[in-house]
């Protein structure tokens, strides 16, 4: 077994590098010429990687502006109303299309593709494609294929005792990864406050990103996607969770929305102490050093998960990934009225990170090939494998999942069982062409910036999910008419790709 | 101040207060200092002896001023560019007006009605004016511009460098300035010769002041900056990142912002009351 | 002689002045006025090139339609005052104290520069580090002497008190530097004479030290409140408005609006708004101290 991995490494070693040499070497001359890329300090690590082995291949350089992340969308901004030309290629969360994409403010790449050539086009995951696209039109690259997924103890729900005391308790048995968020709430429950993987500290149920002004929408909106509608073709009643297609009402304040507040209400109780303070890093430290039994998050947790020293896991191989969990009813929002159905909906969550060129870029050529450089297969299989730590680059390139490269992740921490299970848990939600795609419309910042201002109050337990919603409900009513009805409406349609 | 008699219980009990009030004031900075030479799990842990408690590490300072070095250090250079010209200019302006303020008479504004005018410049938040700053550096491309930050920073303090001057000029005998007129000397002259170099401690302590707050300075920075002309307090800001919670990085950057204002403040701790209270209470 | 220093003086006098009132008229004035036309009108800074003139549409959205403004207010309002009173209960309690000569008194002047002098922003990171509810080292100390942990900032109830007492910390030194500046300005034959009467000391203090310092106290007060007011840094450092928006300030909230939204007009307005509030609790304070 041993003596056949080092082969298939060897092999897709001697094989991937020269040929990575091979697809961009020597052809452009860049001598001379300075490239500025925007990027936060997530994904610098990635640029950190790429810059000197680019400028000595083209013999461009490159000037790094590194912000933030909370100062990203500003300096974004500042750029496309001042049209100076400080930065010629940014990367940016793909959710920010509809006011950059709407706005005009970047270069539509269709065009670029015909002129430079995109080499494996085909290898992007669909959904991956999908959302570098606006209105129809290609607008960015894609560089980082983000979702949520479910991630559980192995050695808290695979214990034939624990199991055994679930049934008793519950009467039914749990699936692995949980089935729907009924199952979420029961195992979280059975799960909270006591030691189940015997190190000596009290473990939780479940915990998720709650922290304001992070990224805790997201959260709920997972659950949201399940209880608001069901997987299918875009239209006003599938795969549409935020507003009625015909009409711009805000969906938010149907029975599905509350359904979901009150689920991630109850699961609350059975997180940790801290669990309002947690961001993105807070709850990836807590989660990965054992806190908690079940975990909703990007695929950056499987990576903090083999890494022990750099950051501080203690649950290398113990993590079962998964898709999101289903829901046993959705709310058919047309003939108001509650369908039952097992069913599950996956949903872009975020939808991962973008390269984009402004408009007022004076090196169109340059970032052209910068980001097709750094985004190849193969490079980009290093920045998502785990070799280069973590990056903040999920897989969303077939080829990541190819058998044949799994030497590569192994190289980059991973047990081989774990790998297979991760890469199928985000195979299955990329491939799949239904998924629920992130609000891309104008203002899209300020709707989602409502449903965190009023979910952190559920969150809190200060209000009830009928009172959140209907104030939500107000807010997004009140930005749809400062942005314009009709444009907003039609903006979101075309967004799903509807006409 | 008279000397009043205490018991020594009274002593005891007061020294505990000061000490108390020492503790809790100086700890932060202390907890920052020993955090900035932990790594990872040491930083959890509330272990506050290097060497007997934990294994001290310069992994901090390391990523400070080698792996971030050249944000670290740009972002100093910056610091101190926008700090001491927008504090000279302060200090041009503050002094002149001050001067005029002090030794003149005004009859169509009262001098007093002019100087709470300066006064309620100091009043509004910051944000209210960030929007026209914002739309006005554009106008100007001075976006990411040091320059637009040094202007900025300049109106926040101009308003303490006026009082301050004042008082200080105030607080000069005139005799002396009377001297120098009878002597032949014209206005300017008395001004740059007389009453200048007496206000020296003066002039030093806006200086300084007025450097202090514009280090300190975040939101101007934060939206008039961007690459080229974003100072410490932002490098600051960024040291939280998604990575994780890395406290030692935190610390060893916050105290690159701490240190070389804290030593600036102890030069004029004679002033900083009096600064901070434009002149209203003499510290 | 005395004609030349006569004529002198009016050229001299203003062209001393007029750079400073330009300065503040080209810096401050206009970019006021220029929001003040900006917050009549309709601008989303994202997706339009231009202003749209709306009117009072602005204002009446936020006064009456925006719930969250109200809240950040009566946030702000309730920190502004409980840390001014905090810091100036404590910084008088401690300058009274120590108003005496004692040994030592010039390097506690040292040691409270520093909270002042920090960067606000470094002060909000640093205790944001102590104050976390997991592994925090106020958490770890509390646990160790067999307290239970506080929610410092994840709890809607504690978190904007821990803003209050950030600030504290950081300016309560001010309070008490500047009493015991005015505690020394005061003549001290007014004790002796007034403990030859048999005033016990609760009273000297009520009826002569307090009515004497009063402009002093006044006049700090009036600075703390209004400095107050601008609070951000703290927020955006240590709570991030959070948890359930009970920590989002004024400031913050106009910059969310204006500067992250680039809805240039609501944001504009909103600053208005916010700027004739703070004018109007000065006024009131400047008054009150013209009477005391």
């Amino acid at each position: 077994m041993r003596k056949k991995l080092i082969l298939v490494f060897l092999t897709v070693f001697c094989f991937l590098i020269p040929m990575a040499l091979l697809a961009s070497g020597g052809s452009v001359d860049f001598k001379g010429r300075t490239l500025s890329i925007l990027v936060n300090d997530t994904h610098v690590q990635v640029v950190d990687a790429w810059k000197p082995l680019w400028e000595r291949e083209t013999g461009g350089r490159i000037n790094v502006i590194l912000v933030p992340y909370v100062g990203l969308g500003d300096k974004m901004w500042i750029e496309f109303r001042t049209k100076t030309g400080t930065f010629d290629t940014a990367a940016i969360p793909s959710t920010w299309l509809g006011d950059v994409a709407g706005g005009g403010h970047v270069v539509k790449l269709d065009p670029l593709f015909e002129k430079y050539g995109y080499p494996d086009w085909d290898d992007i995951l669909p959904a991956i494609q999908t959302i570098c696209k606006w209105a129809g039109e290609t607008v960015a690259f894609p560089y980082d294929g983000d979702c949520h997924m479910t991630y559980y103890r192995k050695d808290a729900l695979e214990v034939p005792e624990y199991q055994q005391k679930f049934r008793q308790k519950y009467g039914y048995d749990y699936h692995m990864p949980p089935k729907d968020w009924d199952e979420v709430r029961d195992i979280s429950e059975f799960f909270d406050r006591w030691d189940w993987d015997k190190d000596g500290e009290i473990n939780y149920g479940v915990a998720f990103i709650a922290q304001q002004k992070t990224q805790a929408q997201w959260e709920v909106l997972n659950i949201i996607a399940q209880y608001a509608t069901k997987a299918g073709p875009p239209t006003n009643t599938t795969s549409n969770i935020f507003f009625n297609t015909d009409t711009m009402e805000p969906l938010c304040n149907t029975p599905g929305w509350i359904e979901a507040f009150r689920t991630i209400q109850e699961l609350t109780e059975f997180a940790p102490p801290g669990l309002l303070g947690y961001g993105y890093s807070e709850f990836r430290y807590a989660y990965v050093s054992g806190l908690a039994g079940l975990g909703f998050d990007w695929g950056d947790v499987g990576i903090m998960e083999q890494y022990p020293d750099e950051y501080g896991s203690k649950v290398k191989g113990k993590l079962g990934y998964g898709p999101l969990p289903g829901a046993k009813k959705y709310w058919d929002h047309l003939n108001e009225k509650w369908v039952y159905e097992d069913h599950q909906v996956n949903f872009l969550n975020f939808g991962g990170w973008v390269w984009i060129i402004p408009k007022s870029a004076k090196n169109v050529d340059m970032a052209y090939n910068w980001v097709v450089y750094i985004t190849n297969p193969e490079r980009s299989l290093l920045d998502a494998c785990g070799i280069h730590g973590y990056t903040g680059v999920n897989p969303f390139r077939k080829s990541h999942f190819d058998p044949a490269v799994i030497g590569l992740w192994e190289r980059g921490g991973w047990d081989s069982n774990a790998v297979i299970g991760y890469q199928k848990a985000i195979m299955d939600i990329l491939t799949d062409p239904y998924a629920v795609t992130d609000l891309r419309i104008p203002g899209g910042e300020r709707y989602y910036d409502a449903l965190d201002y009023h979910l952190a109050e559920v969150l809190a337990g200060i209000t009830t999910p009928e009172k959140a919603c209907a104030a939500l409900y107000d807010d997004w009513v009140r930005i749809t008419n400062e942005y314009g009805k009709e444009s907003q409406k039609r903006y979101y349609r075309q967004s799903l790709g509807l006409k | 101040m008279g000397i009043q008699k205490r018991s020594l219980g009274g002593w005891i009990v007061l020294w505990i207060i000061i000490a108390i009030f020492a503790v809790w004031t100086i700890f932060p900075i202390f907890w920052a200092v020993v955090t900035s030479f932990k790594y990872t799990g040491d930083a959890y842990e509330p272990t506050f002896i290097p060497w007997i408690q934990f294994k001290p590490t310069l992994q901090g300072w390391h990523f400070v001023f080698i792996t971030a070095g050249e944000r670290t250090l740009r972002s100093l250079r910056n610091s101190i560019v926008i700090a001491s010209c927008s504090s000279a200019i302060v200090l041009l302006l503050g002094a002149l007006a001050g001067y005029s303020l002090a030794r003149f008479v005004f009859r169509t504004w009262k001098n007093k009605d002019i100087a709470i005018w300066i006064l309620s410049n100091r009043m509004f938040p910051p944000v209210a004016v960030l929007i026209p700053y914002f739309l006005l550096m554009r106008t100007l491309r001075l976006l990411d511009s040091p320059l637009a930050i040094i202007l900025a920073h300049t109106v926040l303090n101009l308003p303490l460098g006026v009082w301050l001057m004042m008082d200080f000029f105030r607080d000069l005998p005139r005799d002396l300035e009377d001297a120098a007129f009878i002597d032949g000397c014209s206005h300017l002259g008395a001004f740059f010769r007389i009453a200048l170099p007496l206000a020296a401690p003066g002039l030093v302590a806006v200086y300084v002041l007025s450097f202090i707050f514009s280090w300190n300075e975040f939101i101007f920075v934060l939206v008039l900056g961007f690459n080229r002309a974003i100072t410490i307090p932002i490098v600051i800001a960024g040291a939280l990142t998604t990575k994780g919670l890395e406290f030692w990085k935190v610390a060893s950057m916050s105290l690159i912002g701490v240190i070389p204002v804290v030593i600036l403040a102890t030069f004029v701790s004679k002033y900083l009351v009096r600064g901070l209270t434009l002149g209203a209470v003499k510290g | 002689m005395k004609l030349k220093y006569a004529d002198h003086k009016d050229v001299i006098k203003w062209a001393f002045l007029l750079p400073c009132l330009g300065y503040l008229v080209l810096m401050a004035i206009f970019p006021l006025v220029w929001s003040l036309s900006l917050s009549f009108t309709r601008w989303l800074g994202t997706i339009m090139e231009k202003p749209q003139w709306t009117g009072l549409t602005n204002f009446r959205n936020i006064l009456f339609e925006d719930p969250r403004f109200w809240k950040a207010l009566w946030f702000t309002v309730r920190f502004v005052s409980l840390a001014v009173t905090f810091q100036l209960g404590i910084g008088l309690g401690m300058a009274y104290l120590l108003r005496n000569n004692f040994r030592g008194r010039s390097f506690l002047r040292v040691l409270f520069l520093v909270p002042m002098a920090c960067p606000p922003i470094a002060v909000a990171f640093l205790w944001k580090m102590m104050l976390h509810p997991d592994i925090g080292v106020i958490n770890s100390a509390l646990q160790m002497v067999g307290l239970p942990k506080v929610r410092w900032t994840t709890s809607v109830l504690v978190a904007p008190f821990t803003i209050v007492m950030v600030d504290v910390w950081e300016w309560t030194p001010f309070m008490f530097l500047a009493l015991l500046a005015a505690f020394e300005a005061l003549p001290v034959e007014l004790d002796d004479a007034a403990a030859i009467d048999g005033a016990s000391n609760f009273q000297i203090f009520r009826n002569i030290t307090i009515p004497l310092i009063a402009p002093v106290i006044v006049t700090i007060v009036l600075i703390r409140v209004i400095d107050a007011f601008k609070l951000f840094e703290l927020v955006f450092g240590i709570t991030s408005c959070g948890p359930a928006n009970a920590t989002e300030s004024l400031s913050y909230y106009v910059y969310l609006t204006g500067i992250k939204w680039f809805d240039l007009g609501k944001g504009a307005a909103m600053s208005w708004v916010f700027l004739l509030i703070v004018l109007g609790i000065s006024l009131v304070l400047f008054r009150f101290r013209k009477t005391v």
